[in-house]
């Protein structure tokens, strides 16, 4: 066969000066006579280089965050942590100042004066980014490596599988969230969550993991069988998370209730402890060898409404991770104002961040929504304000998410409002704010870290992904950090 | 559009935005009443009910509504239009 490069030329370039001749009659008559499955952009879209310069943005930033890692592998050992000095300042975390001092100084105070003696915790709440410990684990592991402290922090008595440890909890516990099956008494914990044992097998709607739910509130199956007569959480961990303290945040228990410790490799029971009585919110803290295989066991006529189990090490800082899937922040307004200020006192909580936002971020397309979400999330921090003044709260906005359309993906276009939304209430109710969009490199930053497998274009993370997010989030509060040792110092 | 028209739609829609296909609604349900009904779960309801009846809400209606009624009342109000 004789070969024609020129007549083959020619057709390729009558094609494409009909498919683009197609694109401009289309826009303007509205007249599809190709198939309507098959998609053509835009004249405009097709002239708009937009998406490739926020890419170089997003570029940018992403070789700046890598090149301060030592491998990939070791991109937690980040050294440079040390290193900050008081003049670097932060491009992404807006700190302000207050009536007494910056939004995080009190958190600030208590790393200076409380971490030798106690420990000082940091809830992180968020969403299905955060769920199973994702992310937190690594703020976890920086905090540690700076200040000191051990241990997983917040053990739910039933939840997903973490990707920090392995957890297991016998069938009968029940899990009621200010999301997903909702508690009839509003009793809720720290977590938003409340766990209670029942003699006989419970069967939830997350329990298979889907996302399907009643509209009922406290709609568990409990099925017959066999009945248990305690219950029990298993957990295997790894040597950087050894412990030698066990506390137990529990309240509403009418009678006492038993608890034993196994050393699951032995199968020994290594202590039994007693948990009081307790009309409304106690935590109970027990002494316990770091045995990294083990079983905590519940006994009780009445189930206590239990909150949640710490493993620490007793000082330095504990990262507590508090994640609902699909949550928007919203239903934490129903935990009780003064058990919520005891638990906040009881677990000598420091630091609240808030991490939430993109569960809304596909349905907003309005100001009047966004200032809707505005004022959502304002309350939602004075609560947690009002509850304990002396907290400090750093709120993480949305991160940058896309939607396919027009044969590709691009950032949801109200995406910017909706971060200066979420900034408006955290500076108006005197929380710190870090900008996660801009900090990914704003409008269409999410393709950039989809590309380089770092995130998926719906935006969450990848290990990695989350590894350079941590990395870059205790940093951030490193710099301020800094920048308030170095006040404290002049001072004197 | 007949009342009981866009009330059947509009249950389709909360079974949607709610992944629950056992939801009834009434008149009287009210977010206590809904699993994962909540002040920002509540923007979604409106986004899927604007597309589904293809209407707009304003931020101030949306404050007014107190259940499910509310709602019906307004949708069926725009409609007329």
């Amino acid at each position: 066969m004789r070969n024609k490069p020129f007549e083959v030329l020619i057709i390729i370039l009558i094609s494409e000066l009909l498919l683009v001749g197609y694109s401009f009659y289309y826009k303007s008559t509205g007249t599809a006579f190709i198939k309507e499955n098959v998609r053509f952009l835009s004249p405009d879209k097709l002239a708009d280089f937009s998406l490739k310069d926020a890419n170089k943005n997003a570029d940018s930033l992403l070789k700046n965050y890598l090149s301060n890692t030592l491998s990939d592998d070791k991109i937690i050992k980040r050294t440079n942590l040390s290193k900050i000095g008081p003049k670097k300042q932060n491009a992404f975390l807006v700190n302000p100042v207050t009536e007494n001092g910056s939004a995080l100084d009190n958190f600030f105070k208590s790393l200076l004066h409380q971490k030798d003696s106690t420990t000082v915790r940091i809830a992180h709440y968020g969403d299905s980014q955060l769920e199973g410990d994702r992310m937190s684990y690594i703020v976890r592991e920086k905090f540690h490596e700076k200040f000191g402290g051990s241990g997983i922090g917040y053990v739910p008595l039933k939840d997903l599988s973490p990707v920090s440890y392995v957890r297991k909890s016998s069938g009968n516990w029940a899990k009621y969230t200010v999301f997903h099956d909702r508690s009839s008494k509003n009793d809720y914990g720290i977590s938003g969550a409340v766990f209670r044992f029942s003699k006989f097998s419970v069967h939830q709607s997350d329990d298979a993991d889907n996302d399907t739910s009643s509209s009922k509130k406290d709609t568990h199956q409990i099925t017959g069988g066999k009945p248990f007569y305690n219950a029990s959480v298993s957990m295997k961990m790894g040597s950087q998370y050894a412990y030698n303290s066990v506390s137990i945040l529990y309240g509403h228990a009418t009678d006492k209730c038993i608890v034993n410790y196994y050393d699951n490799a032995s199968g020994e029971r290594v202590k039994t402890d007693t948990l009081a009585a307790c009309t409304k919110v106690c935590m109970h803290k027990t002494q316990l060898g770091g045995y990294l295989n083990v079983k905590v066991e519940f006994a009780a006529d009445n189930s206590p409404d239990f909150y949640g189990m710490y493993f620490d090490s007793g000082k330095g800082v504990q990262v507590d991770n508090y994640a609902i899937r699909g949550h928007s922040g919203d239903g934490l307004m129903m935990i009780n104002d003064d058990e919520l200020t005891q638990m906040l006192d009881l677990s000598n909580t420091k630091l609240v961040i808030f991490q939430y936002g993109a569960n809304v971020v596909p349905y907003i397309h309005s100001d009047e929504a966004c200032e809707w979400i505005s004022g959502i999330y304002y309350k939602l921090f004075m609560k947690f304000k009002k509850a304990k003044p002396d907290i400090s709260i750093l709120v993480i906005g949305a991160g940058d998410m896309a939607k396919g359309g027009e044969g590709s993906y691009s950032s949801y276009p109200w995406l910017p409002k909706i971060t200066e939304a979420q900034k408006r209430a955290a500076l108006k109710a005197g929380c710190a704010y870090w900008d996660l969009f801009n900090m990914m490199g704003g409008l269409n930053s999410i393709i950039t870290w989809t590309d380089k497998k770092l995130a998926v274009t719906n935006g969450h993370f990848s290990e990695k992904g989350q590894k350079i997010i941590a990395n870059e989030l205790v940093e951030a509060l490193m710099v301020e950090y800094n920048i308030y040792v170095h006040k404290q110092r002049m001072k004197k | 559009m007949q009342y009981d028209e866009i009330k059947s739609r509009l249950n389709k829609v909360f079974c949607t935005v709610f992944k629950d296909n056992s939801i009834v609604i009434t008149e009287e349900t009210t977010a206590n009443d809904i699993e994962k009904w909540d002040s920002l779960t509540h923007l979604i309801l409106i986004s899927a009910t604007e597309t589904e009846f293809g209407i707009k809400f304003k931020l101030k209606e949306l404050i007014a509504m107190k259940n499910v009624g509310d709602f019906m009342k307004s949708i069926e109000t725009k409609l007329a239009v």
